[in-house]
């Protein structure tokens, strides 16, 4: 309070020189100098948005926090520091502000789609599908709106659903590139790899950038049988997206498929490069090595595997079979034995051979 | 290149080809030493008779010895190549046929066929199809059509090998070890159901020699396993084993009957004999519906032992030896054998037929079909209907690119016994034994995809509420003098406060005519232009970017006036550019109006524009960014109908600094646009 004395103090001290023309030979004054009353909490959340389109969320959520703490009814500040936290990835704060704001103004469809979105990231996509829900009952017509919708639909297989609302995103705005590119990962879904192509050209044409879009491409066209297709495209993705370790690993396995193993390890060694701690990598760059009778080599980049990912299943299976491969049937069974344990029931019959 | 370097490296290579000068076998070679001369002289002449005779191994032992007298001999070279392509140790002729292509390119004209055997018999297959074409492109054509189809089989065959060499290994093959095998030929193993006891031929040590080169007749032998340990073979003796070839063929599922392969009968038969508790009853030939006047090498029953399943090559095959087989009729007579048909029988020879105990896989050998090189050993199936399927190679490591015969598998499928040559092998034909690892495992990739394009690119849109409007708003107090630049006097000047983002005047205020001073109050949110003007001099400009969230501030300007006389300048604070661009931005209209008005006022006025960068960046690449931003003010001016005449522009680059490079507000402040007047 004294602090917000000592200000609104000084404010009135400036008007005061002002209108006194202490210093020049002042025309005209502009009333909106006027201090007359105290708007600390609009001061400090205007502030926040400051932050906030400066990309600078921590600054913004102090300031929005500081506007709540002035006005904690402020459903604008609970909206924008949900909005902060959820920039920061804090979803399960974001969830709580949202909610803080609907108990005050149960209709505003901006906090129920910031909420939908929230929930959509931490995985809990009935209360994802709800807000989202909520937001275009309560007039939320966007793009956007439909597109997270699609995606809640996606992560729940629920691929019909997600086709309509996709198919709606892209009716809203025509050039909306994520909403083709995930149009086509439902396709592809629902085993229509022709249709997921298309989509997935749409979403390039729109966005020539797109890596992902290309990677996907990529994999309906392996889907299809289309090989050599699906190399090029993953080839695309790395060329546009240079650390894109996931293309390089599935290029790795396209020409694994097309018995060029070297090549396949190559890609394999782009991908670790990249990301060190990719399991997945590591895993078929092992079984290129089996390819290549290095056995030796293909055990280690199993453990490697494993190493990073204890409960990495298949890294377990493969290891069994290079170690079978090797003789070294006891250390075989004891692979097997631990990738049936985490679920793959077909090591059962590799063990069962031996007994 | 210079010449000196041309002439060293050919200094350096022709010393690799006097290493690889072919040696000739003469007196010279032995430096006068006519006994050693003599010693060679006498094996080389052994050899050649023995090469003559076709008695490749006794040649090869002849030649062999020649060779430590001289291992630089290209025609002693290709010899020992040959005797090992002709004899059972084939593999080995590979290197020998390199040595003599190196003494000499031309040592014969097959040369190039010859080494792409040897390559072809040790898995080199890229390099095979290379030498057999090459073979090939020296052929007159009447030779190339009596060989060609030969040579384009061999190149399958690799290219078959090769293949084959890639696809997944399921099996391991390990040699029987020394107790069965030895340095003659073992072959032909029969196995009981439960693997306890092999029966095999061998061309052992039996005391009785039967040709020149020193080889035995082949015998029968048995080993039992005890404690998975092969006891050492006995052999079988007679009435089984005769002074001619007995060779063993098939054996029943029980083991009580075995059929033996008799050289000395026709062209070759096949007999049966029984076990009697534990002796052999004296063998019987099979009846002439088995046996013909041409050769019938191999047998096996099927697993009731009502059909027998044969190899024989008489003459309604498909070409060479076929398969065939012959039901037993129900008063137990063996009936008239029919082939097997084409979907097993290949044009080329069929060998080694077994049957596996479900009676539903028939393992045989071929020199057809998807073979890697001589007789592989290949698996059909009989499927319901009773239609043999399409036969499947075996692959590597069972199958060699030699000769792959004689296979026989366990009851369980796990264990398969053959004969072949292979490296690790103990001399002439083995029985290796391969372990099947059962079905195929395949390798399992790993793959993900970003199906969800908004978990990799996140959408940039902000999800939040707008500024609220306020009755209070911050401030910025500008306060400051203004004075003659020359004469430090104070100077009553007019300020404009201008938004710079709608280009209007919002304020307007003078400076105390006595004092010089000023003071203006700037709200929050906004970038403004600050420009002060006053009679005959030139105005002065600042720019103050004030964005909302910006606390009271107070800031204190000193502005010296210039008058407009030659020379004077001034710095445009308020002409923006987009970044890296000389592209202007609407928030310089204002200033640019200002300038304009000045020179229109003034007619005379001939001014120069010019362009400043900070030092961050290539020189040239500021040079052209300052003089294009320069340019860019000037073709404004122009627009709005300022004579071309009275504008000259130059960029600077960062050559002119008003601060310190080395702070962001120094940069800032060098940043500029500059006009200079050049003539009042």
């Amino acid at each position: 309070m004294l602090f917000m004395k000592t200000k609104q103090f000084l404010i009135s001290v400036i008007v005061i020189c002002f209108s006194l023309n202490v210093f020049s030979q002042i025309q005209s004054i502009d009333t909106t100098l006027v201090v007359a009353e105290n708007q600390e909490a609009e001061l400090a959340f205007n502030n926040g948005n400051v932050f906030y389109l400066e990309d600078n969320f921590e600054k913004a959520i102090i300031e929005f926090t500081k506007a709540l703490t002035y006005n904690p009814s402020f459903v604008k500040a609970l909206i924008n520091r949900g909005s902060a936290y959820a920039k920061l990835l804090k979803h399960n704060n974001a969830v709580q502000d949202f909610n803080q704001a609907l108990s005050i103004d149960n209709n505003n469809n901006l906090a129920y789609y910031g909420k939908g979105i929230a929930h959509y990231y931490l995985s809990e996509y009935v209360e994802a599908e709800i807000s989202l829900s909520n937001a275009m009952l309560n007039g939320l017509n966007s793009d956007n709106v439909y597109y997270y919708a699609g995606v809640v639909f996606f992560e729940k297989g629920e691929y019909q659903k997600a086709l309509e609302n996709y198919t709606l995103a892209i009716s809203f705005n025509s050039k909306n590139a994520l909403a083709y590119n995930d149009r086509g990962s439902v396709k592809r879904a629902l085993l229509d790899f022709d249709g997921a192509i298309v989509d997935y050209l749409a979403a390039i044409k729109i966005d020539p950038k797109m890596a992902v879009a290309y990677n996907n491409m990529g994999s309906a066209k392996w889907k299809k049988g289309d090989k050599e297709g699906a190399g090029l495209d993953y080839g695309m993705a790395v060329r546009i997206k240079p650390d894109y370790f996931i293309a390089y690993n599935n290029r790795a396995s396209v020409r694994f498929e097309m018995k060029d193993f070297d090549g396949a390890i190559m890609d394999c060694e782009k991908a670790i490069q990249i990301n060190p701690n990719y399991a997945y990598a590591y895993n078929n760059m092992g079984n290129a090595k089996i390819k290549l009778k290095k056995y030796a080599e293909a055990e280690i980049d199993f453990t490697k595997a494993i190493n990073i990912n204890s409960n990495f299943a298949i890294a377990y299976l493969n290891r069994g079979i290079c170690k079978e491969r090797v003789r070294n049937f006891d250390g075989a069974i004891k692979d097997w034995e631990i990738a049936n344990s985490l679920g793959i029931e077909k090591a059962q019959n590799y063990i069962q051979f031996y007994r | 290149m210079n010449y000196q370097k041309i002439l060293l490296i050919v200094l350096i290579l022709s010393s690799y080809w006097g290493n690889a000068q072919n040696v000739p076998f003469s007196m010279d070679t032995f430096n006068g030493d006519k006994q050693k001369y003599k010693e060679a002289q006498s094996f080389l002449k052994n050899a050649e008779e023995a090469f003559e005779r076709e008695y490749y191994s006794i040649a090869l032992e002849f030649y062999l010895k020649a060779n430590e007298y001289n291992q630089n001999n290209a025609q002693l070279n290709y010899q020992i190549g040959l005797s090992y392509l002709n004899s059972v140790n084939r593999f080995l002729c590979l290197s020998y046929f390199e040595r003599a292509f190196q003494l000499n390119r031309d040592i014969d004209r097959e040369i190039h066929l010859m080494l792409a055997r040897g390559l072809h018999l040790n898995m080199r297959f890229d390099e095979a199809v290379n030498e057999y074409k090459a073979h090939l492109g020296i052929l007159s054509p009447e030779q190339l059509r009596n060989i060609k189809e030969d040579i384009e089989k061999l190149i399958y065959e690799c290219e078959v090998g090769k293949e084959l060499m890639l696809s997944d290994a399921n099996s391991f093959v390990d040699n029987m070890g020394h107790v069965i095998n030895t340095k003659y030929h073992e072959h032909s193993p029969l196995i009981s159901a439960d693997e306890s006891m092999l029966i095999f031929t061998s061309t052992r040590d039996n005391g009785r020699k039967v040709d020149e080169e020193g080889h035995y007749d082949e015998d029968i032998y048995i080993s039992y396993n005890k404690r998975k340990l092969w006891e050492t073979p006995e052999n079988i003796f007679e009435p089984v084993n005769t002074q001619f070839n007995d060779a063993t063929v098939g054996l029943s599922p029980d083991g009580q009957k075995l059929l033996i392969y008799n050289g000395n009968k026709g062209n070759g038969d096949i007999q049966i004999c029984w076990l009697n508790g534990d002796t052999w009853i004296y063998p019987k030939n099979l009846p002439n519906e088995i046996n013909s006047e041409f050769k019938e090498s191999s047998a096996c029953f099927s697993p009731d032992g009502n059909k027998l399943y044969f190899v024989s090559d008489r003459l309604d095959g498909f070409g060479g030896s076929d398969i065939y087989v012959s039901k037993k009729s129900k008063r137990g007579k063996w009936q008239e054998p029919t082939n097997l048909g084409n979907f097993i029988n290949s044009e080329f020879d069929e060998e080694t037929v077994y049957m596996h105990p479900d009676g539903r896989k028939l393992y045989f050998s071929s020199c057809g079909h998807n073979t890697m090189g001589g007789y592989d050993i290949f698996v059909s199936y009989l499927n319901e209907n009773n239609q043999w399927s399409v036969p499947e190679n075996l692959g590597y490591p069972v199958n060699s690119p030699d000769d792959d015969l004689c296979f026989v598998i366990s009851a369980d499928g796990r264990h398969g016994y053959f004969s072949s040559i292979r490296a690790d092998g103990y001399g002439g034909l083995d029985i290796f034994r391969t372990t099947f690892l059962g079905p195929e495992k395949p390798l399992t990739l790993c793959n993900e995809d970003n199906l969800i394009a908004v978990r990799t690119n996140p959408i940039s849109e902000q999800v939040m509420e707008k500024s609220v409007e306020l009755k209070t708003i911050r401030l910025t107090i500008v306060k400051g003098l203004v004075s003659d630049a020359f004469t430090n006097n104070p100077v009553l000047a007019q300020i404009d406060i201008v938004d710079n983002n709608t280009s209007e005047v919002i304020y307007t205020s003078q400076t105390n005519s006595a004092t010089g001073k000023f003071l203006v109050t700037l709200p929050s949110g906004k970038n403004y232009a600050l420009t002060v003007k006053a009679d005959d001099y030139l105005f002065h400009s600042e720019n103050f970017n004030i964005p909302q969230a910006t606390e009271y501030q107070e800031v204190e300007k000193q502005i010296k006036l210039n008058n407009l006389k030659k020379d004077a300048k001034i710095v445009l604070n308020n002409v923006f550019f987009e970044t890296g661009s000389s592209k202007l931005k609407p928030t310089s209209y204002a200033e640019l109006g200002r300038l304009t008005k000045l020179l229109t006022d003034h007619s005379k006025l001939k001014i120069e524009i010019s362009g400043h960068t900070d030092n961050k960046g290539a020189k040239t690449t500021n040079q052209k960014l300052s003089e294009a931003r320069a340019k860019a003010v000037v073709d404004f001016l122009v627009s709005e109908g300022v004579e071309n005449a009275r504008l000259t522009f130059v960029g600077y680059a960062f050559d002119q600094p008003i601060a310190d490079n080395s702070t962001e507000e120094g940069r800032a402040r060098n940043r500029r646009v500059e006009f200079k007047i050049l003539q009042n």
